[in-house]
């Protein structure tokens, strides 16, 4: 099964899963897209698949706002299909060079 | 950004400015070898941030190599304003006749560049306008034309205690346009020499402060500096230099983060409770800190993620906050902000869900998020859409409040998680 892949502007790639996709009754991604992300750049394809609407070097240039709109809102009501890898290198050698856990590593007491 | 006194001759010299002969040493060894090569008696001088350097014991002279290995050690082994000397320049000990002060820097009520001279360099130049402002010159730079040698020889001569001698005056002149050069192609905020010294061979820039323009470092990759906000007089944290990415090539708003106590101690030595913090405008951020405060809060990082950001910028800086070791609590606090604060909520959404996966996004800290301005109902909405609001810690406020509310509820919400977990391990 393919998937959409595609480049952001900040840095980083969008990749949808169309084997999950296929499952999804929402198609909510797709919905968000046009309503709260300002780029509008996901339809539905002739197969009923999320795709871009939009020249995918247009999408790199910033057509794809960023908002996460549509990997949220895949994560509660459609098939949790999309993945948002967004570059960090120097926040992952920041992470290395730390000699304490992060806080969100950390865990709670005993009545936690 | 601020740039070590090595780095801002290098500028000097790429520019024409006189600078002395020098050499970089991290070690004793390092130091000796240099002064063989420039020849004794020699200057070391300790490459710190921090000012007062001079009054810190951070520059030494040596006449031979007994002294300049005492001189070495001493450095080497030495803190200033808490920066650890780890590299030292060194430099031949010049014959000084005459100390000045010499300046580039930006006036924002003329919004224009200024030239700066005083006839009274190599002392505190802010003690000089206290004591004697009429000593200090200035002239205001057309950015158009740039500064003119013979504005420079005018501005000069005319705060000269005596005329200098023609031949002194026009290397004074060249310097100062040179290092307006400076100034402008590296945007620069601040270009400094205190002080430009007259010495029997010419005149020369005994000492240099450059400061370049946060926002415009990325534009200078030659430099091969990181894009980092102004960290003062310290190098930037490895966390720092990882936000500064976040804006570096994408000015789609801002996601300004700065760490206040990087290491924890100054929260430890006041006895507070250090706090992760995210606001929406600098304003903001000073009325919440003032809140938070007087409650035994204390930020230990300030950020400012507003200018209608991208819900990935709000992702990676809020994992870079909660990143941080020893906060037991973080604040989001927007101004009444005209940005679309539900991108802003999923942003920060994206993050918690990575970084708690076993409880879908609920932190193991307590939390309060105030979103007030544009969709502050929708970034609301998204947090109960995601069962994060439900956590017995987390307390989401909207437009009705202000940051005193942001503050109590926040001391109410860790009161909670406290009495609940104990705390974190």
């Amino acid at each position: 099964m393919s998937e959409v892949k595609f480049n952001v502007f900040s840095g980083g790639t969008v990749t949808i899963d169309h084997s999950r996709c296929v499952k999804c009754e929402t198609k909510v991604c797709v919905d968000v897209c046009q309503t709260v992300g300002n780029g509008f750049i996901l339809g539905l394809n002739e197969d009923g698949l999320p795709h871009l609407i939009v020249d995918e070097a247009q999408v790199a240039r910033g057509a794809c706002v960023e908002d996460m709109g549509c990997l949220l809102a895949c994560q509660i009501k459609g098939e949790n299909a999309i993945l948002f890898n967004l570059d960090m290198d120097e926040f992952e050698a920041a992470l290395k060079e730390m000699d304490e856990k992060p806080v969100y590593a950390r865990s709670l007491r005993e009545n936690g | 950004m601020r740039l070590y006194e090595y780095q801002g001759k290098e500028l000097f010299a790429k520019a024409g400015v006189p600078v002395p002969a020098s050499r970089l040493a991290h070690n004793i060894q390092e130091v000796l070898e240099a002064a063989q090569s420039i020849g004794y008696p020699i200057v070391l001088k300790s490459q710190v941030l921090s000012g007062k350097r001079g009054k810190a014991g951070g520059i030494q002279f040596a006449e031979n190599e007994t002294e300049a290995r005492q001189a070495a050690d001493t450095l080497f082994k030495m803190e200033i304003g808490g920066q650890p000397v780890e590299i030292v320049l060194v430099e031949p000990k010049l014959e000084i006749e005459q100390e000045l002060y010499m300046a580039i820097s930006a006036d924002p009520s003329l919004r224009k560049p200024i030239a700066i001279f005083c006839s009274d360099g190599g002392v505190d130049i802010e003690e000089t306008a206290e004591t004697n402002p009429e000593k200090i010159g200035t002239i205001p730079i057309n950015i158009l034309k740039g500064l003119r040698f013979y504005e420079a020889l005018d501005l000069i001569q005319s705060n000269a205690e005596e005329r200098f001698p023609a031949t002194t005056a026009r290397s004074l002149a060249s310097a100062f346009v040179q290092l307006y050069q400076t100034y402008r192609q590296f945007d620069g905020s601040l270009v400094e020499v205190n002080p430009m010294v007259v010495t029997p061979s010419g005149v020369m820039a005994a000492d240099a402060r450059v400061d370049l323009d946060d926002d415009a470092v990325s534009r200078h990759p030659e430099l091969g500096l990181d894009s980092v906000e102004d960290t003062g007089a310290r190098p930037p944290t490895s966390l720092e230099i990882a936000a500064g990415k976040i804006d570096e090539h994408d000015h789609r708003g801002t996601a300004h983060f700065v760490q206040i106590d990087p290491d924890g101690s100054y929260v430890k030595e006041m006895d507070m409770i250090p706090i992760g913090f995210d606001c929406v405008g600098t304003g903001t951020s000073l009325t919440t800190m003032d809140e938070l405060i007087p409650l035994g809060y204390y930020p230990v990082n300030f950020c400012d993620s507003s200018g209608n950001p991208t819900g990935s910028k709000l992702y990676r800086v809020t994992k870079i906050i909660l990143s941080q070791p020893h906060i037991q609590g973080y604040l989001f606090v927007s101004c009444i902000s005209s940005q679309q604060l539900d991108h802003t909520a999923r942003g920060i959404i994206a993050a918690l869900k990575e970084l708690y996966p076993e409880t879908d996004g609920k932190p193991n800290i307590p939390m309060v998020f105030a979103f007030r301005g544009s969709w502050d109902d929708v970034a609301i909405d998204l947090f109960r859409q995601h069962g994060i609001s439900d956590s017995p810690w987390v307390r989401m406020l909207g437009r009705d409040t202000i940051e005193k509310d942001a503050a109590l509820a926040f001391d109410e919400a860790y009161k909670v998680w406290k009495e609940t977990t104990g705390g974190l391990q």
